[in-house]
């Protein structure tokens, strides 16, 4: 065992190292997977940590909530299943919403990574599945036992040997076994070809285990971490936002935030309570998008681990919707949890305005389940995203996934998928909040049922009633619709897509930042020609007349 | 005089210079030549260092054979928005393809990241009623009426003068996209069409179409370009081929490069990795990082056994930081480098961070460094390392630019020593140290993303200005040995010389491997591999002997990406139909450690790359300028000291008389034509049988 602390040389190659080691997983994990959700959206999460349970590093591109959630899961995993009592080869896994993701559609894979007989670190990756039983992905669900089959932290895997009966029950247990067990498959290989890495690693920089690098990293990122808190002014923050629901109820959410030297507190006091239906969130689910948050307004440049979470607390009362238990229906959590992240940035607006991201338009999943002309079970999930927020100094986006970061589907991928075909994918005009800086466009997607059967569609739509919020001055984005056959349905819940019919999403836009009347006029023609306004937005938005030489021709 | 076929010459056009090499394949030597580059009229420096060239090795142009040209002109073009006016069809309801993009963010954490501008604006794109399904269906019929009308109306609107065809599920069944193109060639012959599944036929319609209008872009200007050059040499007597280098290494001849711009979009980098290779071939104990840098641009990347790694996505025109995901996606064979705005002629000022920064603007040729004296009014690389001693002021091309150094402390004054509080030498340091810093940072970040341990590979220097760099760029990476090829600074045209004619085609034809017979598995390959010898005829008539490599891209049924899966060469076509299977288990099981005996499995692309045996090679080549029997030591220079902060005397050697087996330790500078190599105190080098320069970066 080295004694001495590591050179900072050897300390940045071998951080580096892990990250790309952890990218690999991932992308080994969206390579062997089945479910377009997981290889086209990329809903996954890879995350590396030292033999204490410490995160390091963790996949590039991982969806923030999973990352968020894993510093957590595994704490609960090893208290399960204490270091003693694994061996190499053995595998754990858990969809438990609780000790998980916040909903029983991802498992958490989490593999000790043995070096000469002992452990030296874990690897663990989380992914989406396409189905988990129960009353498949619906907002419907009035508690978990509807929601599909709950796995407690279990091995899938004894030192090297499947754990059949385990995977026999999960495969008779959903509604597209091959995809799901395809899938969890997928992470366990994931999990191995991280460990394998790990050790090649190992090898190469000639180190005995990860504690010097593990302690380095965290050391480190803590110190930015922290100086960038303490550069805050330190005071107590408030906000509070409106979020519909599936009825006529509307959800408040409200925070506290309160900065003191290098620490920040989060309470979510003053929160609407759970509901019957499945959005509410449990308190892991909301502390990974405070965690995210923090990541963006610290240290955005620093890769994610252990430190950016030690100077965070976060409360929240028993039962109010951030802070759902057990037997609350959790499916649609990310419904109600992605608020969190514009509730904080909310509430530090005139503390950090150079900082702050005005409110995103969100994204929308609409799982598909029905049949193909060949009478094979389709089941799958479309993303369609809205605009980002602008902030100070640079427009919002236009159609670009916030908070959360699941890719598009390829329309060519998606047919070739499902028999849906994509008859359009349109930029939104005017759907953006006007400002200073302009907030992204949404879009208008229209598909087409041609599978011949009826699709049941499970929608998991937010700003249908409550727009994304400008800051400073800025406009609100424009509101999500849903339209079957040019019909308009809820945002959220269940509907029928007939053979043949068409359902057509319109996304949200994003917030705008900063007093519309400031946007230059070559900005404002340049939007124009962009297809982001039109002349009548201009007029509204702007009170600027697009003169005749930028007009285009539409056809 | 000399005959046919003796004589094989490289022309490199990089971002500033314009690089020459001549080999005489009897005598084995090589004649190299370099001079800056002229951005308004590329034709106009070729015209010129040929003439020179010719000269210095006493050859007419019609005793040369072949001539292998690489060339950035593409990828700038797209870098600084100089292409042509690009309109684009798309299908009915996906004109916001473009601009809608990944919907993702290439950094989760950055809230301010940017992207690019698509290459088509949206009003110059129309949508077009027509309709494949993703099986390959016809549902729609396309009007030809409708194609008519809307280039029509981009054309006499607009002003296009090329146009990229992108059709939903065109990578499926082209039918439509080939239709369209062939109305616009017929009724417009003017303007310059790619059809996005022609460019390359790969599933994704924002991938695809974006690598389209990349295409698309640049194709008229390379096109005049290519024809002005054929014309010239052929007037000139030129009566052999005229090959491109395309991105992963291979060569085509100039109708397939008219055709496919887009495939000669990394150039410049595969002409640097060429040489790299070359070098690889002697060093074969360990991977070899390249290290490349021109008047513009560095070059770096991971050279293995004597190769750079071959992958088929890229970026053009990163836009915020250099990163991953910030730039356009083009879908193309290249090879797996980075590349970097950074050179001896990038602009260095203060950022916003109040920092020192250089590049990613150049003042390119005009006006050049302010040494240089022709009207450059702002610091660079270059005119750091003059005022610092590293540069001679009349070495530089032979003396034929003099380079003042009371030019080069007048900018450096004006522009930076009073915002940093320095002296003009100690800012000319910083600029040289930026550019390490700048350097090495992205040697890690590439390596990083890759998770290579760069320490354990040899860098080698090449291009005008990396041999003045290397050891300092060494020493901040760990890096212990550095190596410089004799010609250094024209490396990418020695290196075009070891260019083989190649060329990869890709089908994509999904089959279910249990619906595939064995006669439809030799069908396939045969009709690809015919598509490819039809592109390279010429070279194939010459007698040469095809090597064909094939590959598949494969998955388990149901999954969404695919592995591939390198077929052994050699094999009886119907061995490999029988053994795919095993071979595709095998190799998944090797990338992923896990296999699925059970699962079905589909090919979705085939690919087959036909490279002709290189007859020519530059082994055991000499340099014609080496001078065997002069004295090394040239004379002594006063180098700037940033410990010291004084100036200090170091040796000046020249590189052309240095011989193998020779020794020495730093400072001390190595002078060539070309480019000047710079020894720290403390490093030493070594001269070895080739000629090259191995140092050893002492430990910093």
């Amino acid at each position: 065992m080295k004694t001495d602390t590591i050179d900072l040389i050897t300390l940045g190659i071998v951080w580096d190292h892990l990250i790309s080691i952890a990218d690999e997983i991932l992308l080994a994990l969206v390579r062997t997977s089945f479910s377009i959700t997981v290889r086209e959206a990329w809903d996954v999460g890879a995350v590396i940590f030292d033999r204490s349970g410490r995160p390091i590093a963790q996949g590039s591109q991982s969806t923030p909530a999973f990352t968020g959630t894993a510093f957590y899961t595994i704490e609960t995993l090893l208290k399960r299943y204490p270091t003693s009592s694994l061996a190499e080869g053995d595998v754990i896994i858990t969809n438990d919403p609780w000790v998980g993701t916040g909903h029983l559609a991802d498992v958490s894979v989490l593999r000790p990574v043995f070096r000469n007989g002992s452990i030296i670190g874990f690897v663990m990756t989380i992914s989406h599945l396409v189905d988990i039983g129960g009353r498949g992905a619906s907002v419907s669900s009035r508690d978990i036992y509807e929601e599909g089959l709950l796995i407690p932290p279990i091995k899938i895997y004894r030192q090297g040997q499947m754990n059949e009966e385990l995977l026999n029950l999960i495969q008779l247990n959903v509604r597209a076994p091959d995809q799901v067990i395809g899938d969890i498959m997928a992470n366990v290989s994931g999990t191995y070809t991280g460990a394998t890495k790990l050790n090649e690693m190992l090898d190469q920089h000639e180190l005995n285990d990860l504690q010097d690098i593990a302690d380095g990293i965290i050391r480190q990122s803590e110190t930015a971490v922290r100086e960038k808190i303490l550069a805050m002014p330190d005071g107590i923050y408030n906000n509070r936002l409106e979020a519909e629901t599936r009825d006529e109820q509307t959800l408040t959410l409200a925070c506290s935030l309160e900065i003191n030297r290098d620490r920040i507190k989060i309470n979510f006091a003053g929160t609407s309570p759970c509901v019957p239906y499945a959005i509410n969130v449990p308190l892991c689910y909301t502390r990974s998008w405070c965690a995210y948050t923090l990541k963006c307004l610290t240290t955005p440049s620093i890769p994610n681990n252990l430190a950016n979470v030690l100077p965070m607390e976060v409360t929240a009362p028993e039962d109010c919707i951030l802070n759902a238990q057990h037997p609350a229906a959790t499916f649609g959590r990310n419904t109600v949890g992605w608020y969190v992240v514009p509730l904080l940035m909310g509430a530090l607006a005139e503390a950090l305005p150079e900082a702050v991201q005005a409110e995103p338009g969100m994204a929308t999943a609409v799982v598909f389940n029905g049949r193909l002309q060949g009478g094979d079970k389709l089941l799958d999930q479309y993303f369609a995203t809205g605009g980002i927020g602008a902030m100070s100094g640079i427009d919002g986006r236009q159609t670009t996934a916030a908070p959360t970061n699941c890719a598009m589907i390829s329309s060519e991928i998606w047919e070739d998928e499902t028999e849906v075909a994509v008859l359009e994918r349109r930029i939104l005009p005017d759907s953006g909040g006007a400002g200073q800086y302009r907030g992204g466009p949404g879009q208008q997607v229209t598909l087409k049922n041609n599978t011949g059967h009826p699709i049941m569609l499970s929608l998991f739509g937010l700003r249908t009633q409550f727009p994304a919020r400008g800051y400073a001055g800025g406009k609100d984005g424009g509101l999500r619709a849903f339209r079957i056959n040019n019909e308009a349905v809820a945002g959220k819940g269940t509907h029928t897509l007939p053979a043949g019919g068409l359902l057509t999403i319109q996304e949200a836009g994003g917030g705008g930042f900063g007093d519309p009347g400031k946007r230059s006029r070559e900005k404002i023609y340049q939007d124009f020609r962009n297809g982001f306004i039109t002349s009548v937005g201009a007029a509204k938005d702007y009170g600027i007349e697009i003169p005749q030489e930028q007009a285009r021709d539409d056809r | 005089m000399s005959q046919t076929g003796q004589f094989h010459i490289g022309i490199d056009i990089g971002g500033t210079f314009t690089d020459f090499s001549l080999s005489h394949q009897e005598q084995k030597r090589l004649y190299v030549h370099k001079l800056p580059g002229n951005p308004d009229d590329p034709l106009q420096s070729v015209r010129e260092g040929l003439d020179t060239l010719l000269a210095k090795a006493g050859v007419p142009l019609s005793a040369v054979s072949r001539i292998t040209h690489g060339t950035t002109l593409i990828a700038n073009a797209v870098l600084e928005r100089k292409g042509d006016i690009t309109g684009m069809l798309c299908t009915r309801g996906f004109i916001s393809v473009l601009d809608i993009g990944r919907e993702q963010r290439y950094d989760l954490y950055d809230l301010r990241i940017e992207y690019p501008e698509p290459l088509v604006p949206l009003a110059l794109r129309r949508e077009i009623d027509e309709r494949v399904d993703s099986k390959g269906n016809i549902q729609r019929n396309l009007s030809e009426r409708e194609v008519l009308e809307a280039v029509q109306e981009l054309k006499s609107r607009q002003g296009i003068n090329s146009l990229a065809v992108c059709f939903i599920n065109s990578y499926r069944n082209p039918v439509h996209e080939r239709r369209a193109c062939e109305i616009v060639s017929r009724e417009f012959p003017g303007i310059y069409v790619s059809a996005s599944a022609d460019v390359f036929p790969s599933i994704r319609e924002y991938e695809r179409w974006t690598t389209a209008t990349v295409n698309a872009y640049t194709q008229s200007i390379f096109k005049t370009y290519l024809s002005d050059l054929d014309s010239w040499l052929r007037e000139n007597g030129f009566a052999g081929t005229l090959h491109l280098l395309v991105s992963d290494g291979g060569v085509v001849n100039v109708n397939v490069a008219t055709r496919y711009p887009v495939r000669m979009l990394a150039s410049g980098s595969a002409a640097a990795a060429l040489m790299c290779g070359q070098i690889g071939k002697t060093y074969t104990g360990s991977d070899l990082f390249m290290f490349d840098m021109g008047g513009t641009t560095t070059k770096l990347g991971i050279i293995r056994n004597g190769k750079a790694q071959k992958r088929y996505d890229t970026e053009v025109s990163r836009t915020y930081r250099n990163k991953k995901g910030s730039g356009l996606p083009v879908i193309t064979p290249v090879y797996d480098l980075a590349e970097i705005a950074v050179g001896g002629c990038s602009i260095a000022g203060i950022d916003q961070r109040g920092v020192l920064k250089v590049g990613p603007e150049s003042t390119g040729v005009k006006p050049g460094p302010a040494c240089f004296g022709l009207g450059g009014e702002q610091p660079t690389p270059a005119d750091a390392n003059l005022l610092l001693g590293f540069y001679g002021t009349d070495t530089f091309l032979g003396g034929e630019f003099k380079s003042s150094p009371e030019l080069a402390e007048q900018v450096i004054t004006a522009s930076l020593s009073k915002r940093l509080a320095a002296t003009a030498p100690r800012a000319a340091w910083g600029i040289y140290e930026t550019v390490n810093e700048t350097v090495s940072a992205a040697i890690k970040n590439y390596a990083a993303e890759r998770g290579i341990d760069y320490r354990k590979c040899p860098l080698v220097a090449s291009g005008g200005a990396a041999p003045a760099h290397a050891l300092a760029v060494a020493r901040k990476l760990g890096i212990e040995k550095v190596i410089i090829p004799f010609a250094a600074g024209v490396a990418s045209a020695v290196g075009l010389l070891a260019a083989p004619v190649s060329f990869e085609s890709l089908l994509s034809w999904r089959t279910a491997l249990n619906e595939l017979s064995l006669e439809d598995f030799s069908t396939r390959f045969m009709e690809l591999e015919y598509s490819i010898l039809r592109v390279i005829a010429h070279d194939y008539e010459n007698g040469s002997k095809p090597d064909i490599v094939r590959r598949l891209d494969m998955r388990y049924l149901g999954q969404g990406f695919e592995l591939e899966i390198t077929l052994p060469s050699g094999t009886d076509i119907k061995d490999l139909y029988t053994s795919l299977p095993d071979l595709f288990h095998e190799t998944y099981e090797n990338h992923f450690f896990t296999r699925f005996p059970g699962r079905g499995m589909e090919i979705i692309n085939w690919k087959a790359e036909i490279t002709i045996d290189a007859t020519m090679t530059i082994d055991n080549h000499t340099f014609a300028a080496h001078q065997s029997d002069a004295g090394a030591l040239a004379g002594a220079r006063n180098v700037f000291s940033d410990k010291e902060n004084r100036y200090v005397e170091w040796p000046v050697y020249n590189r052309y008389a240095l011989r193998q087996g020779d020794q020495f330790n730093g400072p001390m500078l190595i002078e060539d034509r070309e480019c000047t190599t710079v020894v720290h105190k403390n490093d030493s080098v070594a001269v070895d049988d080739r000629l090259n320069l191995v140092l050893v970066a002492a430990p910093a």
